[in-house]
């Protein structure tokens, strides 16, 4: 009995242990609806940044679990940032996931929790998820509302757009840093709107998969 | 002695109602020498209850936006569920779209629907018509919403998911549970193979002539394979349809539809991507004078190395109908449900 009561506190300190997700502007946590620098006095504004993880793998040299998950954060909701909440990461060395959804999960049919169409990430005339949505403003952008919206999904050949990410676990905050994506891929006067699964949406997600680190 | 007897008739007809409701049988089965299925059922386990309610929803035009259409609208039972007599089928407001409705039969075996393969499954099929601007134009917020202010619905779904609230999920698993148990194999063609019919010597001819051109894109006994090709039609130049390639933006798939099943093609006029051809004579000389066109066309249509004589036309048509399957096309388990729209409505 007593070694039962030792192993539920075991547990619940192990629950205790997550990563919690933050979008950044290089070193800056973003928050939406306030201006950043992009460069050479132009300002950056987000209103919307939403995005898929999934498939998470947990190792350490010869053990690891694999964690069939699906996360769907929004940056304006502070509990979808606390992911891998189940598992007990300080025994584990490294983290592996997949930016965006797979084309299992896409088409697996289930569609409740963080994967409602109802969260505004799906496309009906082409079912599958947006993996990646940015919407804000900035002064580069040269049409009267000075809008950007990118919605970067597809889950077929040629424009596929998720990735697999590997990375150390060596702290507790998984980043992702959109000022190299916003300063050195994404080019506004070439394209300020994406919508559909395209080449460019390829690009932009095969950059963002290449942005993320643990601190 | 008088209310002995009463009671024995209220016990009797009770016990006789329970016992209909008991024997009502979902109409899914899988056909002796069937492959297995693409839907996944055990992520969404049939039940009566599931069924009901599916077909209750697919009748429903208070789905749509302005109440007016339901997916029967565009799907009607008699013609192999689609849009009968209609090349492009009309929505809403009467709008037009560009495209033929397709038959709903056998979807349990389709790993792709929509003529360009747009929704990869099932349960997500259902999404694009309730929301398509053309077609049912609502909001998936406000048909949920309406379902759940509707106590007729609230009652339905706890009985079919335990949970009286209704959400993305189990609207589309319901509507899937409907429309993946819409099978067709008992046409005649059904019952030569299983040795109950003959054929007539007109239709043995047309199953030969059918084996030796047409299975490569049509294959037993589904009379379709999960693939995208294209016919040789040009492009229409009014609706400048584009076929897999809008959803897959490879340009090799350019033209490239679906092949759709030709069981209940007797029925389910007019035919092709955009309904162009309203007879099957006009579907069968297409193919029959393609090879020595120079129209583009995928590999497979060179099997037909030259054009059908007359009476082969007419032997392949006599075949193609021993693929109708009246049964199918008239069981009532499919129908409008008159009484539950009765009690939806009181």
């Amino acid at each position: 009995m007593r070694l039962l009561i030792l192993f539920f506190v075991i547990l619940d300190f192990n629950l205790s242990a997550q990563l919690h997700f933050q979008f950044t502007w290089g070193k800056e946590p973003i928050e939406n609806h306030k201006k950043y620098q992009l460069n050479e006095g132009d300002w950056i504004e987000f209103d919307e940044l939403k995005l898929y993880l999934s498939n998470y793998s947990l190792s350490k040299s010869n053990s690891g679990v694999i964690l069939k998950l699906v996360d769907l954060i929004d940056n304006e909701n502070a509990e979808s940032k606390v992911i891998l909440d189940s598992v007990n990461i300080n025994s584990f060395e490294d983290l592996t996931f997949q930016f965006g959804l797979d084309s299992i999960i896409n088409t697996s049919g289930i569609l409740d929790g963080d994967l409602d169409p109802m969260n505004g990430m799906y496309w009906a005339w082409n079912s599958g998820y947006i993996h990646l949505k940015m919407v804000g403003k900035s002064s580069q952008v040269n049409t009267a509302k000075n809008q950007f919206e990118y919605h970067i999904g597809g889950y077929r050949n040629p424009n596929i757009t998720y990735f697999s990410v590997e990375l150390p676990l060596i702290g507790k905050t998984l980043k992702l840093d959109l000022k190299p994506l916003f300063t050195e891929t994404i080019e506004f006067q070439h394209e300020s709107i994406i919508m559909i699964p395209s080449p460019n949406a390829k690009i932009i997600a095969e950059s963002v998969s290449h942005l993320f680190s643990i601190e | 002695m008088k209310r002995a007897i009463q009671f024995i008739l209220i016990f009797c007809s009770i016990a006789l109602i329970s016992f209909v409701f008991l024997l009502k049988e979902i109409p899914f089965y899988i056909p002796i020498g069937w492959p297995k299925t693409v839907y996944n059922f055990e992520n969404n386990p049939l039940s009566i209850q599931k069924f009901e309610l599916g077909r209750t929803l697919f009748y429903d035009p208070d789905l749509s936006r302005d109440s007016t259409i339901s997916c029967a609208s565009c799907h009607l039972q008699f013609s192999g569920f689609t849009h009968i007599d209609h090349s492009l089928s009309h929505g809403i407001d009467g709008k037009i779209g560009t495209r033929n409705s397709p038959v709903l039969i056998n979807l349990a075996w389709n790993r792709h629907f929509h003529w360009d393969g747009g929704a990869g499954d099932l349960n997500q099929q259902a999404i694009n018509p309730l929301t398509h601007p053309k077609e049912m134009d609502n909001s998936l917020k406000e048909i949920l919403r309406r379902l759940n202010r509707s106590s007729f619905y609230r009652k339905r779904f706890y009985s079919a998911f335990g949970d009286s609230i209704v959400t993305t999920e189990k609207l589309v698993k319901s509507l899937a549970s409907f429309t993946a148990s819409l099978v067709s194999a008992n046409s005649k063609y059904d019952r030569y193979q299983r040795g109950e019919v003959e054929f007539s010597e007109q239709e043995k001819k047309g199953y030969t002539l059918f084996k030796k051109n047409c299975t490569a894109c049509h294959a037993e006994p589904l009379f379709k394979i999960d693939a995208f090709k294209s016919n040789g039609l040009p492009i229409d130049p009014d609706l400048m349809d584009e076929g897999r390639k809008a959803i897959t933006g490879n340009k090799n798939d350019f033209l490239l539809f679906k092949i759709p099943t030709l069981r209940n093609v007797e029925f389910s006029f007019p035919y092709m991507h955009d309904g162009r051809f309203k007879k099957l004579k006009e579907v069968i000389s297409h193919y029959s004078e393609l090879p020595q066109s120079k129209l583009l066309f995928s590999k497979e249509l060179k099997s037909i190395k030259e054009p059908f004589t007359e009476s082969q036309q007419k032997d392949l048509i006599s075949f193609l109908k021993t693929l109708s399957d009246k049964e199918f096309l008239y069981n009532s388990v499919y129908m409008f449900p008159r009484n539950e729209r009765a009690a939806q409505e009181k």
